[in-house]
């Protein structure tokens, strides 16, 4: 929903993912969009993170917060029995699903890290308070993190089966997913 | 590697997200950030939510992205907002859809 909030160097949509949105209205879904816990933490101009850094008891702390208020606003549509989607961001540290950026290394003196990805399977700290919170308040959902190939530049995409690898095969899948 | 972003944004009351005013902001390449129907929330904790959004916008503004709030004095959250980031000195561009 907006492209500004990410880490700087890797938007590869100008404002809105516009055929998500597009695939999501025309789906009939009411939409929520959630606060970026990144950017209210850290600010616009941070350096690009993997999930060790933050992986700190204060960001979780902040994530944790923003769950609970989440969950009361999505407590009456679960209790209206209504179908409740969560979509993550792919290879997120804090909003990926499936997959997640990692890496040990990365603290101290900044350095150039270059363009590959290291990941891992596993979701974002973000989305696991997240569901901790609405597992908590017994609100059911479905989940999927928007592929990678969708959000990165091609050299940070991972060549993971996890993940469909082509444009085409993301957008099938989400658009089953969607309409599941 | 080329960032895309074009580094602007409109914010809009929840009820107006499908409306063809945002699709035509959409379509000119603007972020969104949408203000919720927080009714369920408690007062602090809408408070609290409010404050959240205005945090990131406060962020955007120091950035330098250009913000475009789009102000429908119907929409009680809205008006809050708007409250609360005159309150904190920020000045983003305020287009009033009301009526």
């Amino acid at each position: 929903m907006n492209q500004n909030a990410r880490a700087p160097g890797i938007a590869v949509h100008r404002g809105v993912i516009a055929p998500l949105l597009q695939m999501l209205q025309g789906a009939g879904y009411e939409l929520l969009q959630l606060p970026c816990p990144e950017t209210a933490f850290t600010g616009v101009s941070r350096w690009w993170f993997v999930y060790e850094q933050y992986d700190s008891v204060n960001y979780r702390r902040h994530c944790a917060k923003i769950a609970r208020a989440v969950s009361k606003l999505v407590k009456p549509y679960s209790e209206e029995g209504y179908d409740i989607v969560l979509l993550g961001l792919g290879m997120s540290p804090s909003c990926g699903v499936r997959m997640r950026q990692t890496n040990k290394q990365w603290r101290g003196r900044p350095f150039d890290v270059g363009d590959v990805a290291s990941v891992e399977a596993g979701s974002g700290v973000w989305i696991q308070e997240l569901e901790r919170t609405l597992k908590r308040e017994g609100i059911g959902y479905r989940i999927l993190d928007v592929p990678p190939v969708l959000i990165y530049p091609p050299d940070r995409v991972p060549a993971s089966a996890i993940y469909p690898q082509s444009e085409e095969a993301a957008w099938v899948e989400l658009k089953r997913f969607l309409e599941a | 590697m080329k960032d895309l972003r074009q580094r602007k944004m409109v914010v809009v009351p929840g009820g107006r997200l499908g409306s063809d005013l945002v699709k035509g902001y959409v379509d000119e390449g603007f972020g969104v950030v949408q203000i919720p129907d927080l009714k369920e929330l408690s007062g602090s904790s809408a408070d609290y939510y409010l404050s959240l959004i205005a945090d990131q916008v406060q962020e955007f503004i120091k950035d330098g992205q250009q913000v475009v709030v789009l102000k429908d004095d119907e929409d009680r959250w809205c008006r809050r907002f708007l409250s609360k980031l005159r309150r904190r000195g920020l000045a983003a561009e305020v287009k009033s859809v009301s009526g």
